[in-house]
């Protein structure tokens, strides 16, 4: 769906991505992982359309993802940013109808068609209940539900989400998780910026591990992150399940 | 939810037309109702020509430059995310009122009648040029609101140096009250340099309020929703230009209505800019009508400014809305 050809950002002087190769194929969910800075949020916004890299090809479906028209883009392509902001006091609904922009921008009111991704989506969600509730009123967990929701009430055929899961308790981060596992299962392609790795191992299917702009690890959890990459990039060793040999848990490098 | 607004749209215009029709008989003189058909039919007593040739004019200048500043304050703070932000904010009425002030001083506006008015447009061109640039390079909502804080500061030195040079008392005087914003002795001409491009300012900027929406989101969000960010906002800037920039030409630097008009409708269309933009039109044309109609008729002796009104109105709403924002942040 989503294929990057030796991609690089720069910004000024400073080398943000470089030679950042990856593709992203429709029902898998891929975990971007890598310590601050490593530019994950970059090379999330540049598969989004958001930015556009300096040096290297993107194509969404073998077309020039630059050339596409950003409505026909958002169609395709869902994006969560890592703090989604609110500027004015919308309810639950409003900011789940919002998903359904790129296909609802005009003058007229919500049509039925519209109404009802959006209400089938909060319904699935279970928001229905607060539909009519500021979005500002509900607890931090709640409102990053909210956000999926928006997310979903898309129905792209990609979605992208930069860290859903920081700064929730572990209920909802696994709640979020599941979320857009469920979304991948159905063929959605699903890429997520993930600090944490234990859950990074447990819901992807192959996980990218950036440091420094580089792509050091690509694969399955377990080969993606291996005791090397563990050591070298995170400085943590890994404490691993000993039947499954699955990563639970971190310890102190 | 349409069906409910549109209906209270409708509703609203039939008030305004209302309050237009009584803003024409009040004033220094009353008028008596009947004088409404003398105008109409052209009869020639004293009454219908005030009504014609003195109110008319005044009234729907009144409705012009307070729709333009109403709906550009209501699209400013939707594209900045910020309900502080006002046509004054950015620049473009002090960039106006330079304008305005070099065609006095240049000895252009002696020269012919429109010359203050053509100098105060070309001002807020230049204003809006400026921000046009920053706005398509890649800079952020931070720094649209810094590059207008400091243009401000820049046409305020000017101004003030501007007075400083006065060669006479009397122009200082006259820069200083034209500074106010007033509708006093305005007339038809001013109306037809005036009104065809605040319409286009207020057309420019409809055209984009419903893709404003999904900025309630955030940039960001926007973008990966569809919005061509880089062309709203220069849709948005142009559109407030031409909807502020010729009524500070024509009526000076009238302060607030932007900032009062969509702060007070906003509960009512429930945040929404799509349904914003056009009901901040309508309020701001009403808003502006009322004071000027309370302008002119509340000193015996003389004109209250319409700048003062709104000023009064707006000051202390702009002063509780900074502290309420500073407040939330904590």
């Amino acid at each position: 769906m989503i294929d990057v050809v030796e991609i690089g950002v720069r910004r000024g002087t400073r080398s943000v991505l470089s030679d950042i190769s990856c593709h992203l194929a429709a029902g898998e969910m891929l975990g971007v992982c890598g310590p601050n800075g490593a530019g994950k949020s970059t090379l999330l916004r540049c598969l989004a359309g958001l930015e556009k890299p300096n040096v290297g090809t993107i194509q969404l479906h073998n077309r020039m993802l630059a050339e596409i028209k950003p409505l026909v883009r958002a169609k395709e392509i869902g994006y969560l940013p890592q703090h989604p902001a609110l500027a004015w006091p919308l309810t639950v609904a409003q900011v789940v109808t919002l998903g359904r922009f790129p296909h609802h921008h005009g003058w007229h009111s919500l049509d039925p068609d519209n109404t009802a991704i959006v209400a089938s989506v909060m319904h699935d969600m279970d928001l229905t209940g607060l539909a009519e509730r500021p979005l500002a009123t509900l607890s931090g967990g709640e409102q990053m539900r909210v956000h999926v929701a928006r997310l979903m009430a898309g129905q792209h055929s990609i979605v992208l989400a930069d860290e859903p899961t920081a700064s929730l308790d572990p209920r909802y981060q696994i709640e979020i998780i599941e979320h857009l596992k469920h979304a991948a299962g159905s063929g959605v392609a699903v890429a997520v910026v993930l600090h944490d790795l234990p859950l990074a191992a447990r819901y992807c299917s192959r996980i990218l591990v950036l440091d420094q702009g580089q792509i050091v690890a690509s694969g399955g959890p377990t080969e993606a992150l291996s005791e090397q990459i563990l050591r070298q990039t995170f400085r943590v060793s890994a404490v691993r399940d000993p039947d499954t040999h699955g990563l639970i848990g971190l310890a102190a490098g | 939810m349409n069906g409910r607004y549109y209906g209270w749209l409708v509703g609203s215009m039939l008030a305004l037309g209302a309050g237009f029709g009584a803003s024409l008989l009040l004033g220094p003189i009353t008028l008596p109702w009947s004088t409404l058909v003398h105008a109409a039919t052209n009869k020639l007593d004293a009454d219908a020509i005030i009504l014609r040739e003195v109110r008319l004019p005044r009234a729907l200048l009144a409705l012009v430059i307070g729709s333009g500043l109403g709906m550009a304050g209501a699209a400013l703070q939707a594209l900045l995310r910020n309900p502080l932000a006002e046509p004054g904010l950015i620049g473009i009425s002090s960039g106006s009122a330079l304008g305005a002030i070099v065609a006095f001083y240049s000895g252009l506006s002696a020269q012919f009648a429109l010359g203050l008015p053509l100098g105060g447009l070309l001002g807020a061109l230049a204003a809006t040029l400026i921000l046009y640039r920053l706005a398509s390079e890649r800079v952020g909502t931070t720094g649209l609101i810094l590059a207008g804080v400091a243009l401000n500061s820049l046409a305020g030195a000017a101004i003030v140096l501007a007075l400083n040079l006065a060669p006479n008392p009397y122009a200082a005087y006259e820069i200083f009250f034209w500074l106010m914003g007033a509708l006093t002795d305005r007339i038809f001409v001013h109306l037809v340099l005036a009104g065809p491009l605040i319409a286009t300012g207020v057309g420019l900027l409809a055209s984009v309020a419903p893709r404003l929406e999904a900025l309630a989101l955030g940039e960001d969000t926007a973008s990966s929703l569809g919005v061509d960010l880089a062309q709203v906002r220069r849709r948005v800037i142009l559109g407030t230009a031409l909807a502020v920039g010729p009524g500070v030409a024509v009526a000076g630097a009238i302060g607030f209505v932007g900032l009062v008009v969509p702060h007070l409708l906003r509960p009512w269309v429930s945040h929404r800019p799509r349904l914003l933009l056009p009901a901040s039109a309508l309020g701001g044309g009403a808003l502006l009508l009322a004071a000027d109609t309370i302008a002119r008729s509340v000193l015996l002796n003389g004109e209250l400014k319409l700048g003062v009104i709104t000023a009064f109105i707006g000051a202390p709403l702009f002063l509780r809305l900074a502290l309420k924002l500073e407040s939330d942040r904590r």
